[in-house]
């Protein structure tokens, strides 16, 4: 006799607990739950603006345990799915045949037992089924399956949601995305993130059409690599450069100021500087371009406020800032190609320019997206074009002429069976019983 | 010229539609008339052969193939002044829609020998006809995302096999509902409206599912992002995930009838939703208002 082993009741409960909760996360109830769920957080997000819902803990919550319930449904089908790809057993009792919804007799065969019990497996393999076959006593048995690999497409599919969320994860946290990204013509600024690359804007162009709607714009780039050239290209909107990982999207483009900074006599600066970033004051809203010079100066471009006249910066001008070390050391207003003095300095704004704005990034998970894509359509298309079925076939041997075939047949994803089995049992019934 | 046909062809083929209609309530009335007929007779046999009512629904058939005829030559004469297919305003999109969801309903008829959903897809295609019309544009000049037209065209193309299918689906869903009630000898079984629905589905899911993909395979090359949670992508996963819903609730818990029939019709309002989704918020895709 075999001795009881002993659990203590800590584990007692620990194991209950374990079981209760993969029982929980197993449930497509569950699934189907959270689906409703995040369909409706889905919703708000859109409606409601100003939530934002799609980062909040409670919709990333809510995502992750639908993964998770995806993880631990697939697991738990695992056993069912290996069952289906061996094969479960041939011979069912004799009342299985008759039972399910799909099922069908061939009455009175008169042929030998050896020839019309070779019948079923002819026609079944001529249809692309695996038939095994017992034979007990003097009744043969046979089970016979189709597309029992294609089974694994629902492990395709859902592996592909898994893939997606890793993907997204992937691009989050070894990847960077600068949206803001602007370089006015002439400059070259440094991507940084230890990429060791560096951007020079030589040109931009915008094109429009009679009607006013923007019908092109484009930048021709020159990527550095430690200072080397490694890359030349036009972007544009859907034509992205793409170097190493990093890609760099064309996504918008504004005004620069021609700039020329001379202290003592000395040019201090010449170029241009992006007018790119979006200030409110007192209700106006003005645009601003900053530069860093040595010894800690900064200067400060605002443009006039946008869509109202503006009762400190006349339209055309601008309105320059000096700091140093953060503390400001004068300002002046700047009409288009007349000089300022500002303390030692004359700064001049020569002529208007342009900046383009890019987004760069580099996502080590983009191609697993597209992986998870591929797989997630073939998994669908395995499972719902191609779906196991599963044959049983019972062969009576009684007295002379009256021997008995049974069929059943079930279907996977709720279809119906019926007009297969009428093939099946049709072909069948043409070899086995006597032409009429 | 080319504008000329275009319009013609619109009108021509609204004008198909409500024509099959109308013969289809007048087959209906002949219908429910013979019956009467029938119940008043002491020998059905006795009854002489229905032609009128077959006249009637060789009408209707007709007309919904003229439709196609002019919805198809409507789209064609589009894509030839516009140099693209229909994917640059709502007006085109609707046409585009109209015309996979009265394909579809031609296919189901065939598939099935039943012209029920196909009705139901012909009222559809009837308001999108009607909205197109309303919001008619002009070929308007592509904005720089919008020059994509390899990708942009399959999009739409898999929207249109996509949202085409799954109205038919919506159609055999509200049929189902008053079949399975009424129980009418005009409707068919309530057990075939059930497959057809989801059949309607198989079809219909893997082709969003490519929608979505491809919609998120442009935003990367365009924006530099596959997902922006933009409204148009999220009413987008919603429709998507009502219809995994689905499935899954059919084919693991053994949902059918009434449940079932009432999620597609959810999908279906997702459906509307996100079509519709342009006139009610900005986003990524508010260049189609």
């Amino acid at each position: 006799m075999q001795a009881q082993k002993t659990i203590s009741p800590a584990t007692f409960i620990f194991d209950g607990a374990v079981k209760n909760t993969w029982r929980f996360f197993s449930s497509i109830k569950l699934a189907l739950a959270l689906i409703l769920v995040i369909s409706a957080f889905s919703l708000f997000g859109t409606f409601i603006t100003g939530v934002d819902v799609f980062h909040s803990w409670w919709f990333l919550t809510t995502g992750a345990l639908l993964i998770l319930n995806i993880i631990v449904c697939s697991l738990n089908r695992w056993g069912n799915i290996k069952l289906s790809l061996r094969g479960g057993s041939v011979k069912q009792d004799e009342g299985f045949y008759s039972s399910g919804a799909c099922n069908a007799e061939i009455e009175n065969v008169p042929k030998p037992d050896y020839k019309a019990s070779r019948i079923p497996v002819k026609v079944l393999q001529k249809h692309g089924y695996r038939v095994r076959i017992e034979n007990h006593d003097s009744n043969y048995y046979f089970a016979a399956d189709k597309n029992r690999f294609f089974r694994l497409g629902t492990y395709a599919s859902h592996l592909s949601l898994v893939l997606f969320v890793l993907a997204y994860l992937i691009g989050s946290y070894f990847g960077f995305r600068d949206t803001n990204f602007t370089t006015a013509i002439g400059n070259t600024r440094p991507i940084g993130h230890n990429t060791g690359l560096s951007l020079q804007l030589v040109s931009f162009v915008d094109e429009y059409y009679a009607d006013n709607m923007p019908k092109d714009y484009r930048s021709q780039v020159i990527l550095y690599k430690n200072g080397q050239q490694v890359k030349q290209a036009v972007v544009r909107v859907n034509h992205p450069l793409i170097y190493k990982g990093i890609s760099i999207h064309q996504m918008y483009f504004g005004p620069a100021a021609q700039l020329q900074i001379t202290l003592n006599g000395q040019v201090l600066y010449q170029g241009n500087v992006a007018i790119d970033k979006l200030i409110s004051n007192q209700g106006l809203q003005r645009y601003v371009g900053s530069i860093d010079l040595p010894n800690g100066l900064n200067i400060q471009l605002i443009s006039s406020a946008i869509n109202v006249q503006d009762p400190l910066i006349p339209l055309g001008q601008l309105a320059i800032y000096v700091k140093q070390d953060g503390n400001q050391i004068g300002a002046g207003l700047a009409p288009k190609g007349a000089a300022v003095a500002i303390n030692d300095m004359e700064l001049t704004y020569q002529a208007d320019s342009k900046f383009s704005g890019f987004q760069v990034s580099r996502d080590p998970g983009n191609n697993l997206i597209w992986v998870a894509a591929t797989l997630f359509i073939l998994g669908l298309v395995l499972v719902l074009y191609f779906p196991y079925r599963q044959v049983w076939v019972l062969y009576q041997t009684r007295a002379a002429g009256t021997n008995l075939l049974s069929l059943r047949l079930s279907t996977s994803r709720g279809l119906n069976g019926t007009s297969e089995l009428k093939i099946l049992v049709d072909k069948m019934e043409k070899e086995l019983l006597p032409k009429t | 010229m080319i504008t000329n046909l275009e319009n013609i062809s619109l009108l021509l083929s609204l004008a198909g539609i409500v024509l099959s209609l109308l013969f289809t309530i007048i087959a209906f009335i002949q219908h429910r008339r013979a019956i009467l007929a029938g119940q008043n007779k002491v020998e059905k046999s006795e009854q002489p052969p229905d032609n009128s009512n077959r006249i009637t629904n060789f009408i209707a058939t007709a007309s919904v193939i003229i439709t196609l005829v002019f919805v198809t030559l409507t789209i064609i004469s589009r894509g030839i002044e516009s140099g693209h297919a229909p994917f640059s305003s709502m007006y085109e999109f609707a046409v585009a829609f109209a015309w996979g969801v009265i394909v579809f309903g031609i296919f189901s008829r065939w598939r099935y020998k039943t012209a029920a959903m196909q009705n139901i897809g012909l009222i559809v295609a009837l308001l999108l006809l009607v909205f197109a019309r309303v919001e008619f544009a002009k070929p308007a000049n592509l904005v720089p995302a919008l020059q994509q037209s390899a990708l942009l065209s399959a999009h739409v193309a898999a929207a249109v096999v996509a949202y085409g299918t799954l109205t038919i689906g919506f159609g055999a869903a509200i049929l189902f509902l008053i079949q399975n009630r009424r129980h009418s000898t005009w409707l068919p079984d309530a057990d075939l409206l059930d497959t057809i629905a989801y059949h309607s589905v198989t079809i219909g899911f893997p082709f969003l599912t490519l929608l979505i993909i491809l919609g998120a395979l442009w935003a990367n090359i365009a924006w530099g992002r596959y997902w922006s949670w933009d409204p148009k992508e999220t009413t987008s996963l919603v429709t998507w995930l009502i219809y995994a819903g689905y499935l899954h609730a059919r084919v693991v818990r053994g949902w059918k009838g009434n449940k079932a029939a009432i999620l597609l019709i959810a999908g279906f309002g997702a459906i509307a939703l996100t079509f519709f989704g342009n006139f009610i918020f900005n986003g990524l895709h508010a260049y189609l208002k």
